[in-house]
């Protein structure tokens, strides 16, 4: 039952999600175009005018598409779990847990897609520019032997930074679906209350974050040593994003589960 | 005791309450539904119907007590036995009604899709058409042919005939009746009591959350000398 669930989460959410990352390449070729051409080293008022407009375009479009794509999959899971057609799934002959599971992975997939999408077009883009990819190279470069001068960096921190940071967007799906179905449990202003949830657990996850550099800060204190990490992309070590994802996402999935199971109460 | 056998009640309610806060929507309901009967659930707005019937489907949780669906407590099992149709539409608008028949068929195997084309074709519905096209009416009927279409074991029915023309109820009820499994028990709430009272069996009248009265329809008719509807107007008069 998993796989069809996945299957029609998948043809649900596609209708929009393709075209819209579809835009994407399509502002993406646009954008590379105008690069291309030296819209910009030309005299004319009129040529520089679209050159500008069309760049801005495109940033604008890699942002909204972003955004737009995150706020289609919580408002896809809010009015499939907790709508109208939650009649629909929950009378399904399918565990809960498979449920979960499908929405979160095939929104992850959307994500991940999307993520990659920008970061192939902005390499595209400038893929001519010799001075851009020498200006990438070199700040890797920089990047890698500044944290070797502590601490080595090698390949498996590299795949641990990416397994943490997949598990990281992994958690803040789960914290989404968490609050959605938390705040189910109010009588009235639903919505509301979901978003209130949200910032407590923010609040909440600002204050474990804080307390685990107070605590490490003290023991590097204590035993007079400084302990610097491989610093990861996101600049907090590999080992605490991927252990504090970890038990988000455990957290976050039971929440959930424990609602739409134990809590479930259709309007 | 919990009879758990084919031939045993398809819903049995022992004690079973409901409460929203402070107020009862259920109140400790003892409530047996036999096998192969069309059941009228009746009662004003507000009575617990709709509680009762979310609570049969997995919807809702019970406060206290229990009720059983062929003898299993409700979850992933009962619902291959119970075929629902809710009170509003649960379709997905961006769909097709061909999709929505697949939709079915890929999660529920008792679903027979000849016999959903078969109905489709006869209430004039385009297979092809979304569902966002269609009016609300013909939503309805698309779900009711789709939950009509299972060989369940229950077919839980909320106001299945509210949202159509009175010269599709007819039709409408026409299908419950011709294509029910013999075998299985159709539990319909209603307040057009009068469009339904000549397919039910049997009555089960509900108020404040309290099962007031469950007997036969034709027991009701003969022993009041008045039908159904009429009963009705009586019992529950403001």
């Amino acid at each position: 039952m998993l796989g069809k669930l996945m299957k029609y989460e998948w043809k649900a959410t596609w209708k929009l999600l393709v075209p819209l990352n579809l835009f994407i390449v399509v502002m993406s070729i646009l954008a590379y175009i105008t690069v291309q051409l030296d819209f910009f080293d030309s005299d004319n008022e009129l040529v520089l005018m679209t050159g500008a407009v069309l760049l801005m375009a495109y940033v604008l479009s890699m942002f909204v598409i972003s955004v737009v794509t995150v706020i289609y999959l919580i408002y896809r899971f809010y009015t499939s779990v907790y709508g109208d057609e939650g009649y629909l799934l929950h009378t399904l002959p399918v565990d809960k847990h498979h449920i979960i599971i499908a929405k979160a992975v095939v929104s992850a997939s959307w994500i991940i897609l999307n993520i990659i999408l920008i970061y192939l077009s902005i390499l595209f883009l400038f893929s001519t520019q010799e001075r851009f990819i020498e200006t990438l190279t070199d700040g890797f470069q920089f990047y890698v032997e500044a944290v070797n001068s502590y601490s080595k960096i090698g390949a498996f921190e590299i795949i641990m930074t990416l397994v943490a940071s997949f598990f990281a967007m992994l958690a803040r799906i789960l914290k989404v679906t968490a609050c959605i179905s938390l705040g189910q449990l109010a009588s009235n202003h639903k919505v509301l209350s979901s978003i209130g949830f949200y910032y407590a657990i923010y609040i909440v996850q600002r204050i474990f974050t804080l307390f685990y550099y107070v605590i490490l800060t003290l023991i590097n204190e204590a035993s007079n040593y400084t302990y610097y990490s491989n610093t990861s992309f996101f600049g907090s070590s590999w080992e605490f994003t991927l252990l504090s994802s970890l038990i988000y996402c455990v957290i976050f999935y039971f929440l959930t589960w424990y609602v739409m199971d134990r809590k479930l109460n259709l309007d | 005791m919990v009879i758990k056998m084919e031939m045993g009640p398809i819903v049995q309610c022992v004690g079973l309450t409901k409460t929203y806060g402070g107020k009862i929507a259920l109140n400790q309901i003892y409530l047996n539904l036999e096998r192969g009967r069309i059941i009228g659930l009746l009662g004003p707005n507000g009575s617990g119907k709709t509680t009762l019937i979310k609570i049969m489907n997995g919807l809702l949780r019970p406060t206290a007590g229990e009720i059983f669906i062929g003898g299993d407590r409700p979850g992933v099992e009962t619902k291959y036995r119970i075929s629902y149709l809710p009170e509003r539409t649960y379709l997905h608008a961006g769909m097709k009604v061909m999709e929505m028949v697949q939709y079915f068929q890929d999660f529920y195997p008792d679903f027979r899709i000849e016999r959903a084309f078969d109905m489709l074709h006869r209430l004039q519905i385009p297979p092809n058409e979304r569902l966002k096209n269609l009016s609300k009416g013909t939503k309805e009927k698309v779900q009711l042919i789709l939950v009509m279409s299972r060989d369940a074991d229950l077919y839980v029915l909320d106001e299945p005939i509210a949202g159509v023309d009175p010269a599709s109820r007819d039709y409408i009820l026409h299908t419950i009746v011709s294509n029910y499994n013999r075998n299985a028990s159709v539990l319909l709430s209603t307040h057009l009591i009068s469009d339904v009272e000549s397919i039910l069996d049997e009555v089960v009248f509900i108020k404040y959350g309290n099962i007031i009265l469950q007997a036969p329809a034709e027991q009701i008719r003969r022993q009041e000398g008045k039908s159904i509807d009429r009963f009705f107007r009586e019992v529950f008069a403001c």
